[in-house]
C-alpha cells in the first residue's frame, strides 16, 4: 500500500520537473543570439512505478533525466572540412586583390602607360636633338617609369611582409584557441565523470574548433571521456591538442616556416595542407616572394633588367649633343628594386646619346633605334629572352588577373557551400523563438496543473484529517 | 525544414548585402563607363586592352611625328619655291646682261641686283625650322651657307629621319647634295656642287663678271637654267615624301579608329545594358529591404496575450 501523501509527492515532482524545463526554455531564449549556442532540451522521463499490491502498478511522477544539446556532430565535421578551403581562398583573394591594386592596371598610372610615354619621349627626342626641353622630357618620363617599377617592387615586398606578419599574429591566435580547447577538454571530462552535462562548455569548444578549422586543416575526434583530440591535416598528423595538453605553433623568425613544439621544447617544421595559414605561407613563399622564379617580384625584376640592359647597350653607342660624349649608361641599377636614370644623364640631359655618330648635333638616329628596339627587341627574361618588355609585362599582369579571378570565384563558391551547411546547422541546432514560446506555455500549463493536483490532494487530506472521526460527536 | 528567427535574419542580411554588392558593381561601371576596372574583372579582355592601349598611344606618337615631319617638308618646299623665283629673276637679269649693248654702268647696276638676289638665295639656304637649319644636314646648329668669299657649304650630308610607323622612317631634311650640278665659279673653275651651293656659286660668278663690267655668256644662263631644274627636282622629291606622309597618316588614322572601337569593346561598359541591369538590381534590392522589414518583425510573441 502506498502512503496517503504519495500523491503530494507526485505533484511535487511534476512541479519541479516543469520548473526545470521552464528554466531550460528560459536559457534557450536568453541565448537565442549567442554565437555558437546550441539549443538545449530537458528530457523528461516518468519515474519508476511503485508496486501497489498485486498486479497493480501506479506511476510515481516525472523527473528531468538530463538536459541535452541538440547538435549533429556529422554536420559539424562537414562544415569544418569546408572551412579550411574557405580560409585558403578568402585569404588568397584578399592578398591577390591587394597585389592587383599595386600594379593598378588598366589605368594611366600603371607601368604600361608609363612605358608608352617613355617610348614616345625617345621619338620626340629623335626629331629635336638640339632641344633641352625634349631631352629633359625624356629624363622626366624615364624617371617616372623607373619610379613606377621601384614603387611596384617595394609594394610587392610590403604585401609579402604583411603576409608574414599576419602569419605570426594568426599563429598567436591559433595557439590561444588550442590552449582554450585543452582547458575546456579538462573541464568537460571532469563534469562528465560526475555525470553532469557540460552543454555550454561543449558549445564553446565547438566554436573554437570552427575557428581553428578555418585557420588550419585539422582532424579531430572525441574520446570516451568527452575530450577531443586535434591533429594537423589528418588522423596521422602532428598532435595539436590531446586531453588537457595543447602543443604550441610558432613562425620560426621572419619569413621562416611554421614549427610545432612537441611538448619537450623541441620545435619541428609542420606544413598545413589547407586553411588561412597555408594560403598566407604559400603566397609569401611563391607569388609574393622576391627570390623564387615565377614570383611577381621576379617577373618585375626581369622586366626592369631587360629594359636596363636594352637601353644601356644601345645608348652607350650613342653620342651626346656635344658630339663627343659616348659610352654612357642611360639607366643605373640592376633590377626593379634600384632602377633609376643614371646620375650623368640626370645632371646633363644634353649628354643623352641620341646621335649615332660623333659631331652630328642633328643626328637622332640612335634615339630612333632605341625607340624601335624598345618595341621589337626581346628583352625579358635577360639571357634567354622570349618576349618584348611590353609582352612580358602584359603576360604576367594577365596571369595575375586570371589567378585573382580564380581565387574570387573559388572563394565565393566555397562561401556559398559553407553558408548552406551553416544554415543546415542553424536549422537543426538554432533556437526558434516560436518553439520556445510554445514550450513556455506548455510547461507553464503543466506547472499549473501540478499545482492543481497538489491542492486537490490537500483538500482530500483536509477532509480526512479534520473531517473524519467526528461521527457521533 | 526547421526555420529559426536567426535563419530569417541571416538570410535577409546575406541577400541584402549580396544585392548591395551587385548594385555597387553596376554603379561603378555606369559612373566610370568602364567594364574593366581591375585585372581580375575580365583577364581575357585585359590582355587585349593593354595591347590595344599601347598600340593606340604608339600610333598617336607616329601621328605626332608625321605632323613635325610635315612641318619640315612644308618649310623646305616653300624655301625651294622661293629659291626658284630667285633663280628665275636672276635668269631675266642674265638674259638682259648678255646683251652687248649695255654699258659698264648698267652692268654694275645689274651686278648690285644680282648680289641682292644672291643674299636672298643665301637666306633661303639658311632657312630654319624649329630653330634648326634645314639645309645643313645634321649640322643643324651651324649656318650652312656662307657667301663672304666664294660661296661655301658648311653643313654635312647626313639625313635627318623620323619614324612615322613601326620600322618605317622618312627623311625629313633635304640635302643640298641630293642633286649635283656642274657650275663655274668666279675664278673660272668648273666643278660639281650641290644645287643650292651651285646656285649661289653661279650668282656669285655673275656678280663678279658684271661688277667687273664684263657681259655674261651663254654658260651662266645655261647653268642658271640647270639650277632651276635642280631645284624643281628637289621639290619633286619633297613632294613625294609629303605624299608618303599623307598615305601613312591615313593608314594610321584608320588603325587608330579601329583600335578605339576594339579597345572600347574590350574595356568599356555597354551603357544601355548596365542601366537596364541597374534598374533591375535596384528593384531586387528594394524588395530585399522590404522583405527584411516585414519578415523579421512578427513572431508568435505578438499573438500570445
Amino acid at each position: 500500500m502506498g502512503s496517503a501523501f504519495f500523491g503530494l509527492n507526485i505533484a511535487l515532482r511534476g512541479l519541479t520537473a516543469q520548473r526545470q524545463a521552464l528554466d531550460v526554455t528560459a536559457h534557450n531564449v536568453s541565448n537565442a543570439n549567442t554565437e555558437g549556442y546550441t539549443r538545449q532540451e530537458a528530457v523528461l522521463k516518468s519515474t519508476t512505478d511503485m508496486g501497489w499490491g498485486l498486479n497493480k502498478q501506479i506511476g510515481s511522477g516525472v523527473e528531468v533525466e538530463n538536459v541535452r544539446r541538440i547538435r549533429d556532430g556529422l554536420l559539424d565535421k562537414q562544415i569544418r572540412n569546408q572551412l579550411a578551403p574557405l580560409g585558403t581562398w578568402e585569404t588568397t583573394e584578399r592578398f591577390l586583390e591587394e597585389v592587383e591594386s599595386v600594379f593598378n592596371e588598366p589605368s594611366d598610372e600603371g607601368f604600361s602607360s608609363q612605358f608608352s610615354k617613355f617610348w614616345g619621349a625617345w621619338q620626340d627626342l629623335s626629331g629635336s636633338t638640339d632641344s633641352y626641353a625634349a631631352r629633359a622630357a625624356l629624363v622626366q618620363n624615364a624617371s617616372v617609369m623607373a619610379d613606377t617599377l621601384r614603387r611596384d617592387y617595394q609594394q610587392l615586398v610590403d604585401v609579402r611582409n604583411r603576409a608574414d606578419d599576419e602569419i605570426d599574429s594568426k599563429i598567436t591566435e591559433v595557439n590561444g584557441w588550442l590552449s582554450d580547447i585543452a582547458e575546456l577538454n579538462q573541464q568537460i571530462a571532469n563534469e562528465r565523470s560526475v555525470g553532469l552535462d557540460p552543454n555550454d562548455l561543449s558549445d564553446r569548444r565547438d566554436l573554437l574548433l570552427d575557428k581553428v578549422a578555418k585557420a588550419l586543416k585539422v582532424h579531430y575526434q572525441e574520446d570516451t571521456d568527452g575530450s577531443i583530440t586535434v591533429r594537423l591535416n589528418s588522423s596521422t598528423g602532428a598532435l595539436l591538442v590531446q586531453a588537457d595538453t595543447s602543443y604550441d605553433l610558432r613562425r620560426n623568425g621572419a619569413l621562416g616556416p611554421i614549427q610545432r613544439n612537441d611538448g619537450t621544447g623541441t620545435w619541428a617544421d609542420v606544413a598545413p595542407d589547407d586553411g588561412e595559414l597555408k594560403a598566407m605561407l604559400e603566397l609569401r613563399d611563391t607569388v609574393l616572394s622576391t627570390s623564387s622564379t615565377g614570383s611577381l617580384a621576379y617577373r618585375l625584376n626581369e622586366l626592369a633588367k631587360g629594359i636596363i640592359t636594352l637601353v644601356n647597350s644601345y645608348h652607350s653607342n650613342g653620342y651626346g649633343y656635344d658630339g663627343l660624349t659616348t659610352g654612357l649608361d642611360f639607366f643605373s641599377g640592376s633590377d626593379a628594386s634600384d632602377i633609376a636614370v643614371s646620375g650623368a644623364i640626370l645632371a646633363d640631359p644634353m649628354k643623352i646619346g641620341a646621335a649615332s655618330a660623333a659631331s652630328e648635333p642633328g643626328n637622332g638616329e640612335q634615339a630612333i633605334t632605341i625607340a624601335q628596339k624598345l618595341l621589337t627587341e626581346l628583352a625579358a627574361p635577360p639571357g634567354s629572352a622570349t618576349a618584348t618588355a611590353l609582352d612580358w609585362y602584359n603576360a604576367f599582369i594577365s596571369k595575375l588577373g586570371v589567378d585573382t579571378r580564380h581565387a574570387k570565384d573559388m572563394s565565393s563558391n566555397q562561401q556559398l557551400l559553407v553558408d548552406h551547411l551553416k544554415t543546415n546547422r542553424e536549422s537543426y541546432s538554432g533556437v526558434s523563438l516560436d518553439e520556445e514560446s510554445i514550450n513556455l506555455i506548455r510547461f507553464q500549463r503543466a506547472y499549473q496543473a501540478s499545482a492543481n493536483v497538489m491542492s486537490t490532494i490537500d483538500a482530500m487530506l483536509e477532509k480526512l484529517v479534520n473531517g473524519v472521526g467526528l461521527v457521533g460527536r | 525544414m526547421r526555420v529559426t528567427q536567426r535563419m530569417l535574419v541571416d538570410t535577409v542580411r546575406l541577400n541584402i548585402s549580396r544585392n548591395a554588392q551587385s548594385l555597387n558593381t553596376l554603379q561603378d561601371q555606369l559612373s566610370s563607363g568602364k567594364r574593366l576596372r581591375r585585372a581580375s574583372d575580365d583577364p581575357a579582355s585585359l590582355n587585349r586592352a593593354l595591347a590595344l592601349k599601347a598600340a593606340s598611344s604608339q600610333n598617336a606618337q607616329y601621328l605626332r611625328n608625321i605632323t613635325t615631319a610635315r612641318g619640315w617638308l612644308e618649310t623646305t618646299d616653300s624655301a625651294l619655291e622661293h629659291l626658284s623665283s630667285v633663280l628665275t629673276r636672276a635668269r631675266d637679269i642674265a638674259l638682259r646682261a648678255a646683251s652687248d649693248t649695255l654699258g659698264v654702268d648698267e652692268r654694275q647696276k645689274l651686278a648690285g641686283q644680282i648680289e641682292a638676289l644672291m643674299h636672298e638665295a643665301q637666306q633661303v639656304g639658311n632657312t630654319k625650322y624649329e630653330g634648326k637649319y634645314i639645309f645643313a644636314g645634321r649640322q643643324v646648329g651651324t649656318v650652312p651657307f656662307d657667301v663672304t668669299q666664294n660661296p661655301i657649304y658648311q653643313g654635312d650630308s647626313g639625313a635627318v629621319n623620323r619614324e612615322i610607323d613601326s620600322g618605317v622612317t622618312i627623311q625629313v631634311n633635304t640635302l643640298n647634295s641630293e642633286v649635283s650640278i656642274s657650275v663655274t665659279d668666279a675664278g673660272g673653275t668648273t666643278s660639281f656642287k650641290g644645287v643650292i651651293e651651285a646656285s649661289l656659286t653661279v650668282l656669285n660668278a655673275m656678280k663678279a663678271r658684271l661688277s667687273g663690267g664684263q657681259g655674261l655668256d651663254a654658260t651662266q644662263v645655261e647653268q642658271l637654267t640647270e639650277c632651276t631644274h635642280g631645284v624643281l627636282e628637289l621639290r619633286g622629291a619633297v613632294g613625294a615624301r609629303m605624299s608618303r606622309l599623307d598615305a601613312t597618316e591615313k593608314v594610321l588614322n584608320d588603325s587608330q579608329a579601329s583600335n578605339a572601337v576594339s579597345l572600347s569593346r574590350a574595356q568599356d561598359a555597354d551603357v544601355a545594358e548596365v542601366i537596364t541591369k541597374l534598374m533591375m538590381q535596384e528593384n531586387v534590392y528594394k524588395a530585399a529591404l522590404a522583405a527584411g522589414a516585414r519578415v523579421v518583425q512578427p513572431s508568435l510573441m505578438d499573438f500570445l496575450r
